[in-house]
């Protein structure tokens, strides 16, 4: 049985904080394959599509015929623990600092064998699920963990390493004023974080959020405009050491294309929220999360940004908010890579529409604020960087990996003329 | 002595005083907030361009934005759709001679503080003539409410019907440029849209807001106000 | 399967060990020049006598064998690099061997040496092969200490074996060790000292793991009557074998490739097990040296732990095995530790291993095994050699 997972006891001030430290990062390019199912949660393995075997570890050719045409399919992640082992010592300084670290070999239902790592409650003979998650690295890595739930099974050391898990942990959420802030607060607290921040702007201007969610435990209501760099970077003086998880959700919109609108005044507004704001907050408290992300149950997990999935292709009746979002979709790729070598890792929640005011006139299904909590949290537990919410944004990543010229033409097709 | 002269050595041996009837500006100052379906007034901004850093050695400077409606500011005739076609109506184009005159404050403040919806009504202002003599002609009228103590939401004061604060009375207005031919002072936040429309449609007419965080030559403390003034033409 | 030409007329001559050294401040090219140094002088040849060079090495980069040529002023007309670790000493033989067979050179040298500088272990286990980098070592990065911990669990799940059984190779082959002053490791190991080891990767502790150092070995191949001429004792090879990727349908390794190729291994040499008067196996762990007495036809399989309770290891017992110590006493001087049991048998049978010597050793059977490229080792080879009798 798993211990539970302690609150960390108050940081001494005499001591180090633990510099980051990565597991190894290097991959072949077929090995990534794992780890672009990973930032999704899925469990996937390479497929021959001439022959049907399934194969790992990941080849450029199949092992059975030879061919080449090799695709990544979903496979079943059950599997038999053939053999276990605790690692207690190590050349790689990550794993010397986590010692002892368990890890196991298993034969997956689908045929398979693979290395793994190997939560604590898994005993050789055991049926065991095979988590592929991404590591501090990074990189899609896989974990065994008992086919059934154990207690406090999330407490799992070596699992909590491979998620971004709230409990404990203290939560910025930049917008008080967002319609999904009370939810994203009222779910992160009920996951088990320590502290909710929440950014407020123009305090000046009243908000129905305030009084709501002032009255929480746990909850801190702050100054924050992400339009304002004094601001931003005061917030983080204040408390940018003791944020774990930040999770943008500011955002300006309105509808209309370029033509709807006749100027760039709210699209200098989208940009300056949606798109520097996201630089403004990085700038600020990117370096001191990516330098916490190795200090202990509370250590700096990753960074949130709340999307359209229009970011992927453009939505006209949405234009210009978003084009910000697919900016700010770009410059979240940007910070993958500059927080990369500190293992924060970067979250994006893609959304389809809201149920919101600035969505009215669309259709259902629309996105609760409910629902967008329950993904982003499930989305940290299961340390994802891609989260995809709600049938919308389901739909169109679908339609976009399939190809992503036939979405553009859709989402842009005119209205039949007479 | 000329009359320069005698500013000078008024200002020099204190009998002349100037007076500051600005706000410094933050990013968090307060703004006019529109419906959000109509472009928005931008917040006051600033950006440092170096600090004594890489981006620039030896010196610090900023880059700042705002809206030309932000704190202490001047509305032009051309602010509003009734003085869209006052010819030279745009600030830029008003001869600065038009920004010099003689000033009367009536003291709403006991009033305004009472009562966040405070009016300045004719009956008031003939209170003030009773006591003062009439008002000047081409005078700037300050109306004091001390409004400019409140700060954050008091400051703007915004309900669900929308912002509350002191100011005058469409009368008041009417009374001021119809009978007096001059000036009109308001807490101008708060001029309902009859108001401004009055006030705007007149050629000659332009608003300042500004705010007094010191003294104002009254001895008015504190005061946040608006200008009327008459142009000459 | 034809029958394979056998290796008459070939002779393996002028075995040379370089001692071992913990940590080396110098280069793989410096290890082995002082092996092929040695080899030539013990064989009364100039570098210029040689036309075929083998070599074995992990530490060389950027150099392989064609910089090695260069470097070491040879004019080779036959030159391999052996990229098979722990297989690699019986690999180059035969090779070297059939090279000599067919006239493409005179005198082959075979040589492996690395060197172990502080950091050396860790930088080679970051490049040691694609599927480890991909997906092994983000496991914990063990390295080969965790692969081995898992085959021995394993093991001892399947076949009831139990850590002293692993322990009786182990305390046995510092016994040997002893005697042999080149041995990294000095002191003696008692059972109980193995039992209460430091756990390294469980059930793996201290004891079963070779300590990584610097060295090299070396060895020629040229004819009998070459041999002969220059009145060098030597040994004959009574038959090789290679495997790579044997059984790559077990789900966990018990077995090696060696099983594939028992048969012909024995009656290519005209011999069986019992004829065997001491056997090398490859040792980076117990476990796999145990699995050689199994898959090499000395035991059934499963029953090696019966069979390391019944016999005596040591170089005066009944089964005397690995005895300069083996890489586990005697220390893993990278590819030289795919060397270094077939240059102890090849002194063995020709009467020169000095405190090791096994009495009236004739036959000896020398197996390697090597590259764990993912979950298990990629390559497996044996020899059977024999004492040589003059043309």
């Amino acid at each position: 049985m798993t211990p539970p997972l302690r609150p960390p006891s108050k940081k001494d001030p005499q001591k180090r904080t633990n510099p980051p430290l990565r597991p190894p990062e290097a991959r072949s390019r077929a090995a990534l394959g794992l780890t672009a199912a990973a930032a999704e949660g899925r469990f996937a393995l390479q497929v021959c599509e001439e022959c049907a075997s399934v194969q790992y570890p990941p080849r450029d050719a199949c092992k059975a015929c030879l061919s080449t045409d090799l695709v990544w399919r979903d496979q079943s992640s059950s599997g038999t623990l053939l053999a276990e082992t605790t690692v207690r010592t190590s050349t790689k300084l990550f794993f010397r600092e986590r010692m002892p670290w368990r890890m196991g070999s298993v034969r997956l239902d689908v045929g398979p064998v693979i290395l793994c790592h190997l939560h604590g409650d898994c005993r050789r003979d055991d049926k065991v699920t095979i988590l592929n998650r991404l590591d501090a690295a990074g990189q899609g890595v896989l974990l065994a963990v008992p086919a059934e739930r154990t207690d406090n099974m999330d407490d799992d050391p070596q699992l909590r390493a491979l998620s971004a898990d709230p409990k404990h942990r203290r939560i910025l959420i930049t917008d008080l004023r967002n319609p999904n802030t009370p939810a994203l607060a009222g779910a992160l607290l009920d996951a088990g974080a320590a502290t909710v921040f929440l950014g407020e702007s123009e305090s000046w201007r009243p908000h129905a959020n305030r009084s709501t969610l002032a009255e929480l435990e746990n909850v801190e209501i702050l100054p924050l405009d992400v339009t304002d760099t004094a601001s931003v970077e005061k917030l983080a003086g204040e408390i940018g050491g003791k944020t774990d998880i930040l999770i943008n959700n500011a955002r300006f919109m309105r509808p209309g294309g370029a033509l709807d609108r006749g100027d760039t005044a709210f699209a200098r507004e989208e940009m300056d929220v949606n798109y520097l704001g996201l630089m403004r907050l990085a700038q600020a408290f990117g370096p001191g999360m990516c330098s916490r992300t190795g200090d202990g149950v509370n250590s700096a997990a990753t960074w949130v940004n709340i999307l359209s999935v229009h970011a992927l292709s453009n939505a006209p009746e949405y234009g210009c908010f978003t084009a910000s979002n697919a900016a700010a979709y770009s410059l979240s790729q940007s910070l993958r890579g500059e927080f990369r070598t500190s293992g924060l890792r970067v979250m994006n929640v893609f959304t389809g529409p809201t149920d919101d005011d600035w969505y009215q006139e669309l259709p259902p299904p629309k996105v609760t604020p409910n629902a967008l909590a329950r993904a982003s949290v499930a989305g940290l537990r299961q340390g994802l960087e891609d989260v995809w919410c709600g049938d919308v944004a389901n739909e169109i990543r679908e339609r976009w990996r399939r190809d992503p010229k036939v979405l553009e033409r859709e989402l842009t097709q005119g209205v039949e003329g007479a | 002595m000329t009359a320069l002269e005698t500013l000078v050595s008024g200002l020099a041996g204190g009998s002349v005083r100037i007076i500051d009837l600005t706000h410094t500006l933050d990013p968090d100052f307060p703004v006019i907030v529109l419906p959000p379906e109509f472009n928005q007034c931008a917040r006051f901004r600033m950006e440092e361009i170096s600090a004594y850093d890489h981006r620039g050695p030896a010196w610090k400077w900023h880059n700042i934005s705002m809206s030309e409606h932000t704190g202490t500011h001047f509305d032009a005739p051309s602010h509003w759709i009734s003085g869209r076609d006052v010819p030279r109506g745009s600030v830029d184009e008003i001869p600065i001679e038009a920004f010099v005159g003689p000033v009367v404050v009536i003291d709403c403040s006991s009033g305004a503080a009472e009562n966040e919806d405070f009016e300045l009504t004719p009956g008031i202002i003939a209170g003030w003539e009773a006591e003062h003599g009439e008002i000047p002609e081409d005078a700037w009228v300050l109306m004091r409410t001390d409004w400019s103590k409140r700060s954050g939401a008091d400051y703007l004061n915004m309900r669900e019907d929308g912002p509350h604060s002191p100011g005058p009375t469409p009368d008041g207005i009417r009374f001021l440029i119809e009978e007096r031919k001059f000036a009109a002072l308001e807490p101008k936040r708060s001029v309902p849209m009859p108001v401004r429309a009055l006030i705007m449609c007149r050629p000659i007419r332009r608003i300042f807001t500004c705010t007094a965080p010191g003294n104002t030559v009254c001895s008015v403390l504190q005061t946040w106000i608006s200008f009327l003034q008459p142009v000459p033409y | 399967m034809g029958k394979r030409l056998g290796y008459e007329g070939i002779a393996v001559t002028a075995p040379f060990s370089t001692p071992y050294q913990r940590y080396s401040i110098e280069t793989a090219h410096w290890w082995i020049a002082r092996a092929l140094r040695g080899s030539l002088r013990a064989a009364g040849l100039k570098p210029a006598d040689l036309d075929g060079f083998s070599v074995s090495s992990f530490t060389l980069f950027p150099d392989t064998a064609v910089g090695l040529t260069q470097h070491l002023g040879l004019v080779p007309r036959w030159l391999d690099h052996i990229p098979m670790g722990g297989a690699s000493g019986v690999v180059a033989l035969r090779r070297a061997a059939r090279a000599v067979q067919a006239g493409d050179a005179d005198v082959v040298a075979c040589v492996a040496g690395d060197t172990n500088h502080i950091d050396s272990f860790r930088n080679m286990l970051s490049s040691f092969s694609r599927f480890a980098q991909d997906a092994s070592y983000p496991y914990g990065y063990g390295g080969p200490n965790a692969n081995f911990a898992l085959m021995t669990d394993r093991y001892m799940q399947e076949f009831g074996a139990t850590r002293e059984d692993f322990g009786r190779i182990c305390v046995a082959q510092r016994e040997n060790a002893l005697k042999n002053p080149n041995a990294v490791m000095k002191k003696p190991l008692t059972l109980e000292q193995y039992l209460s080891a430091r756990p390294i990767a469980d059930p793996i502790a201290l004891f079963d793991c070779v300590m990584p150092c610097a060295g090299s070995e070396c060895f020629l191949v040229m004819s009998v009557e070459e041999a002969t001429r220059r009145n060098l004792p030597f040994a004959t090879i009574g038959s090789t074998i290679e495997r790579h990727n044997a059984h790559a349908e077990d789900p966990i390794q018990l077995r090696g490739g060696w099983t594939l190729d028992i048969d012909e291994l024995y009656s290519m040499a005209d011999c069986s097990p019992a004829d065997i008067d001491l056997l090398q196996t490859y040792d980076d762990y117990p476990v796999i040296s145990m699995m050689q007495m199994e898959d090499l036809g000395f035991c059934d399989k499963g029953s090696g732990p019966e069979f390391v309770r019944t016999r005596n290891l040591t170089v005066t017992g009944d089964f005397p095995h690995n005895t300069s110590g083996g890489q586990l006493s005697a220390g893993q001087a990278g590819a030289a530790g795919g060397f270094i049991g077939l240059v102890e048998a090849l002194r063995q049978v020709q009467g020169v291993a000095g405190g090791t010597q096994v009495k009236d050793a004739r036959k000896a059977l020398v197996s390697g095994f090597g590259m764990i490229n993912y979950d298990r080792g990629v390559c497996t080879s044996a020899a059977i050699l024999n004492s040589g009798v003059p043309a």
